[in-house]
């Protein structure tokens, strides 16, 4: 096998990526001038070095204290366990929340070797059990597995006096019926809210 | 309409063919092992994805060949046209609608859902509680293709929960059991539900084509208590939970419900012939198809598999003549059946020789 084989082998393994898009890459590379490829090969080897996990909350950091956990300015009152730090990323481009978060590193499925104990569950529990939270929203996902973290965290936190909420599920907004899937649009209808003017 | 075209390629016994049964009703005309059936499996096939012979969809491949594939042309009464192909290549099976890739299958059952009729059937009234369970799922889920999730997220549910109590994991459990409770509930609530109206097509169907005077009627016995809430089946599900962790499986739950037919105030399967037996399992399927006529508004197209020849003379008339509006029917028959003198309408006849089908 040669060096660039062997580099379009290791690029496939990436998301999303097929051996076509790898081989794109590959050969985009071999073109590419060389302060462009160190770059790029310095900044994946320094990755791991320099981006760690916040020691508050789980989210991918280059300090030790995220920006968020850090920030006076936001809620500290509020948390938002979410299953992953991308899904951080995705409801801070909301602009609508201003609380913390706490990453919980995956969902309960025991069929998967994933117990309560592999997630990092206990210290949001300690930090709950700290006095400063009121309110704690569970955002992992609407499936069989995120609702089983979600039930299994609103029972663990149900003694704490917090309140504890769960993300609505339904259409997206902007959205044409049309494509919504049945399961959703079920949910939808199930949790549907009155209107009034 | 239903179909108007089909074409099959390395299919089972059948030579590639192209067939346009535009007519109401097309009889398949054989001796057995001619690939009567083979014709039925393939129009289900393009109906749902699957086959209602073989869950495993390399056994459609013609012997000694690697890839198969089947494409029907199905018109639909609000004049839409679909383009419905599904391939068996190295062994992978994709479904294409109107050219599109389609992932879940249950996408199709919005066009036009067939009822097929066949001797397996019998398996439905007198088969294990799994078999007749199948049945009724069916019969729910083709007028309302939801209750497929509710079966997927129910079943998913409760493999994890097995893997919990394997574990004897009681913090987990807990969390299941209400996970599967309120999977469980809605189950349950939309088979008994079903089951009502089943019943009040069944019990006069069976009593006009039979012309006995017992009344059938089919009972739904849930695996849970009747009428308990989710509080009342917690505590249900916690007192059951120590034989669960000695089995290792949840032995209670709608996946363990049962169906039993009742024959005037005794059991059916007790009491009646297999000619009785045979005819409830055609009724059964009457009822299916009529129920989703009576729930959608849609005609369904029908599948009947020599059903005909199980019935004495008068029966099979009596039966002919209460079958529901399809879209489309397609019979098989053998070729010494009478099968001019029914009164099928706008039809066309093709008779198989080894796997061909010629028109007439």
């Amino acid at each position: 096998m040669t060096v660039l084989e062997r580099l379009i082998q290791n690029l496939s393994r990436l998301p999303g990526l097929g051996r076509k898009s790898a081989t794109r890459i590959a050969y985009f590379l071999l073109n590419a001038d060389d302060a462009f490829n160190k770059n790029l090969a310095g900044q994946i080897e320094g990755l791991k070095s320099s981006i760690r996990r916040c020691r508050v909350c789980g989210n991918y950091t280059e300090t030790e204290i995220c920006g968020i956990c850090s920030n006076p300015s936001r809620d500290h009152s509020l948390i938002c366990a979410v299953e992953q730090p991308q899904d951080i990323l995705t409801i801070e481009a909301t602009h609508e929340y201003d609380g913390i978060f706490h990453v919980l590193g995956g969902v309960i499925s025991p069929i998967d070797g994933v117990r309560p104990e592999d997630l990092n569950i206990q210290e949001l529990v300690r930090r709950v059990g700290q006095g400063d939270i009121k309110e704690v929203i569970l955002a992992t996902n609407p499936t069989v597995e995120g609702d089983t973290t979600a039930l299994y965290l609103a029972k663990l936190l149900s003694s704490s006096g917090v309140t504890v909420t769960r993300l609505a599920t339904g259409i997206p907004a902007g959205g044409d019926l049309e494509y919504a899937d049945r399961t959703t649009l079920a949910r939808s209808l199930r949790g549907r809210t009155p209107l009034s003017y | 309409m239903g179909f108007t075209e089909v074409r099959s390629f390395n299919f089972r016994n059948l030579e590639n063919l192209r067939i346009c049964p535009d007519t109401k009703t097309v009889l398949f005309v054989g001796e057995n092992g001619q690939g009567k059936t083979n014709y039925l499996e393939l129009l289900y096939i393009l109906c749902f994805g699957s086959s209602f012979r073989t869950r495993r969809d390399p056994h459609f491949i013609r012997h000694g060949m690697k890839e198969m594939s089947l494409q029907g042309t199905l018109e639909t009464r609000d004049g839409g046209q679909w383009h419905v192909k599904v391939q068996v290549r190295q062994g992978k099976k994709d479904i294409f609608l109107n050219d599109k890739r389609i992932i879940d299958r249950a996408e199709l059952l919005s066009l036009s859902p067939c009822i097929v009729f066949s001797h397996e059937d019998i398996s439905f009234v007198n088969g294990s509680p799994d078999t007749r369970r199948t049945f009724f799922n069916q019969t729910v889920s083709i007028c309302e293709p939801i209750f497929i999730d509710a079966l997927r997220t129910y079943k998913k549910i409760l493999k994890a929960r097995n893997a919990a109590l394997l574990e004897s994991r009681e913090d987990l459990l807990d969390i299941y059991d209400v996970q599967l409770i309120q999977a469980g509930l809605s189950i349950m609530s939309r088979r008994s539900e079903t089951l009502e109206e089943f019943n009040k097509l069944l019990t006069p169907l069976y009593k006009e084509i039979s012309a006995l005077p017992e009344e059938v009627s089919v009972l739904y016995r849930p695996s849970w208590p009747v009428g308990s809430d989710e509080k009342v089946l917690k505590e249900y599900l916690k007192s059951k939970r120590e034989v669960d962790k000695e089995r290792g499986v949840t032995v209670t739950g709608p996946h363990r419900d049962r169906f039993s037919v009742t024959l005037g105030k005794v059991d059916f399967n007790a009491a009646a012939s297999t000619g009785q037996t045979r005819l409830l399992s055609l009724v059964y399927r009457v009822v299916q198809a009529a129920r989703y006529l009576e729930k959608t508004g849609k005609p369904p197209i029908l599948l009947l598999d020599d059903v005909l020849l199980e019935l004495d003379a008068s029966r099979r008339i009596r039966f002919l003549e209460r079958l529901p509006e399809y879209e489309q029917a397609f019979f098989t028959f053998l070729p010494d059946e009478q099968y001019h003198r029914y009164r099928l309408d706008d039809k066309k006849v093709y008779t198989l020789v080894n796997g061909r089908a010629e028109e007439g």
